[in-house]
């Protein structure tokens, strides 16, 4: 129901955003106020009726600590991956991740880190020409 | 014997040993580019037009439309085995292909939409030669208003495909319309939700919410039940595990033909017809099956049904392109743009003028499909030995994929950035008891019925009426309408009769 709840809001306020910039009709046609207004009237009639209907359940509000951890390490990333590139970034995060939050030895995380990193730099930089982030510290 | 002969020219074309290679060539690229998540095909098509240049026009469209219908094949394998969908018409695998495969019939059903797909693009290819050319003169009749109300039927049917109530499918629905809204309008050219953000005067694309909302929120939903044995997808050991047994087989066969007869007729429809038609197949299949309690639990039915349409709705949509010169979708708007560049102009007269440049491609997609079974089938248990891998660095693997393919798209860490905020946002729904699979196709329909919508209004100024005036139009409202009405009427009438019943 929390879900629900917050859905809804997050609807009205998108839909009230839109009503004050953009206009439902306009010139006899249609503008684009119109399917943000159809789609956050959806959305929130839809989520209402959720709540009332399971307005019964408890409220729970509560995430595990595993997936808290990688929600965490995925916020961390971008601004990681402009400091010291996406392939190191992404190597670091699977490290911490794989060994601190999935408990694997440290010496299998790295193995596992470094053969994914070298496997997705040859698979995208090499062979698909991704020019791939390098991050600004290494140009100091 | 007009067609035979025709079929003998197309083949002729196609079955020259450049073209074959040619054909195998772009089979093996389509399929590694559909199971990599982000570089689609259309950014693979593009990315191979200047080779193009250099072969005969006929090789180039082989090769361009063997990676289209390789990647079709190859977004269904990671809509398999990782639930990713690679395309969109790939969400509906997502659904009983991944349930399948946690029940330890992975191999069975890549197997499955390796032969479902065989059938529907032979049955396809059978079909665009016998009635294709004729059946593409009415959808010159397929304006803003009929693909409105096509669209609005797609949207029905979106809101029957998701597991869990009506009224949570319902939510998601406008969720995606929401979020279809972000970027500049193309009729008035307001900027919607942008927020002076340049990276969102686009908005946002379709790989990067697919794999937000199926890749990364699997990553959490994998992490969260660590020690849940259940979640860990249980691969099948033993080659005879590998491939459908007899009763799945028996299973797949009546919804793999419904599928490509109906794959086929939307796929003809120009606009969104080859995407609709994967999910109309599910719900085909759902409506009449008599254990529709199995859905969304790895039915056969609702792998075998929507892969083949899928297929045969790809290959339709060669159709308008070919005889009308309308493309179906962006990517088979580069494959014109790559006919144009051979000097080729699609249109009514292109069967004329270009009689082998017609029948080598259909000739050709025989050869596709023949290569995409014999090049797919013997990698099903390669595919499959990937479920091998624990859980935790399968997670490891699916981010890098994910981080990597989303960056690729634009060369933009922007979009790393939303289709991980989208990741977070999909397991926060999933959690609350929300599919995300409607949000995702909602969000596909949505940017096109808006566009649609406009077109319709400004040329029928505003009236409504219109919708019901146009023959077309109208069935299409009909039939979304039925959709959405005749099931409750239909169980409540049941329900009554089973009361009259004596005891």
């Amino acid at each position: 129901m929390i879900g629900a709840l917050l859905l809804a809001v997050a609807a009205a306020s998108a839909m009230a955003y839109s009503q004050s910039h953009y206009s439902v009709w306009s010139f006899g046609m249609p503008g684009s106020g119109l399917m943000p207004l159809a789609g956050g009237i959806i959305v929130v009639l839809s989520c209402l009726a959720i709540a009332i209907k399971e307005r019964r359940k408890a409220f729970i509000l509560g995430v595990s600590r595993v997936p808290a951890a990688y929600a965490t390490g995925f916020f961390l990333l971008v601004p990681v991956a402009d400091a010291i590139g996406l392939l190191p970034a992404l190597a670091v995060l699977s490290v911490i991740l794989l060994s601190y939050v999935e408990r694997m030895p440290f010496w299998r995380s790295a193995i596992v880190a470094v053969v994914v990193s070298c496997g997705s730099w040859l698979l995208f930089e090499r062979l698909l020409l991704v020019p791939l982030p390098q991050g600004w510290i290494w140009s100091l | 014997m007009d067609l035979l002969s025709n079929l003998a020219l197309g083949f002729g074309q196609a079955v020259t040993p450049l073209n074959l290679i040619i054909a195998l060539a772009g089979c093996f690229v389509g399929t590694a580019v559909g199971v990599l998540p982000g570089l689609g095909p259309t950014a693979t098509i593009s990315l191979l037009l200047p080779i193009s240049i250099y072969l005969d026009k006929t090789s180039a469209i082989i090769l361009l439309s063997g990676i289209y219908y390789g990647a079709m094949y190859g977004g269904s394998i990671t809509s398999i085995l990782v639930k990713i969908p690679g395309e969109a018409a790939s969400v509906i695998t997502c659904i009983d292909g991944y349930q399948m495969a946690r029940r330890g019939r992975a191999g069975a059903a890549l197997s499955l939409s390796a032969f479902t797909s065989f059938v529907a693009g032979i049955l396809a290819t059978v079909g665009i030669g016998l009635v294709g050319p004729s059946m593409a003169q009415y959808a010159l009749a397929f304006g803003p208003l009929e693909k409105t109300s096509l669209f609005i039927l797609g949207f029905m049917l979106v809101l029957g495909i998701g597991e869990g109530s009506k009224i949570r499918s319902l939510a998601m629905i406008g969720l995606g319309l929401l979020l279809a809204c972000v970027g500049v309008d193309l009729v008035s050219g307001d900027e919607r939700f942008v927020f002076d953000i340049p990276a969102l005067r686009d908005g946002f694309s379709i790989p990067i919410l697919a794999m937000g909302l199926f890749g990364i929120s699997e990553v959490l939903l994998m992490a969260e039940d660590s020690d849940d044995i259940d979640s860990t997808l249980r691969p099948p050991t033993g080659m005879r595990n590998l491939l459908p047994n007899r009763d799945e087989i028996r299973q797949a066969t009546a919804p793999a033909l419904r599928g490509s007869v109906l794959g086929f007729g939307l796929g003809l429809l120009p606009g969104g017809g080859a995407l609709i038609s994967s999910f109309a197949s599910y719900m085909l299949e759902r409506r009449i099956s008599r254990t529709p309690e199995h859905f969304g639990k790895g039915a056969v039915a609702g792998v075998a049904g929507p892969e083949a349409a899928n297929n045969a709705g790809a290959q339709a949509s060669f159709i308008p392109l070919l005889c009308l010169g309308i493309p179906a979708n962006a990517t088979i708007g580069v494959i014109m743009g790559a006919l144009l560049m051979a000097g080729v102009t699609p249109g009514p007269r292109l069967i004329v003028e270009h009689p082998e440049l017609f029948w080598g491609v259909i000739a050709s997609m025989f050869v596709g499909n023949l290569i995409l079974v014999i090049l797919n089938v013997p990698l099903v248990g390669l595919f499959v030995w990937l479920l091998r891998v624990p859980r935790a660095i399968m997670a490891t693997l699916i981010t890098f994929f994910c981080v990597i393919g989303a960056y690729s798209l634009n060369n933009s860490m922007f979009d790393v950035g939303v289709m991980l905020a989208f990741g977070v946002t999909g397991y926060g729904l999933r959690k609350s008891g929300f599919d995300v699979a409607p949000l995702l196709l909602s969000f596909v329909l949505g940017e096109l019925l808006e566009e649609s919508l406009m077109q319709a209004l400004i040329i029928s100024h505003g009236n409504l009426s219109a919708f019901v005036l146009s023959p077309l139009s109208a069935v299409f409202l009909a039939v979304a309408f039925s959709v959405i009405t005749l099931p409750p009427v239909l169980s409540r009438l049941a329900r009554g009769r089973l009361r009259n019943l004596p005891q």
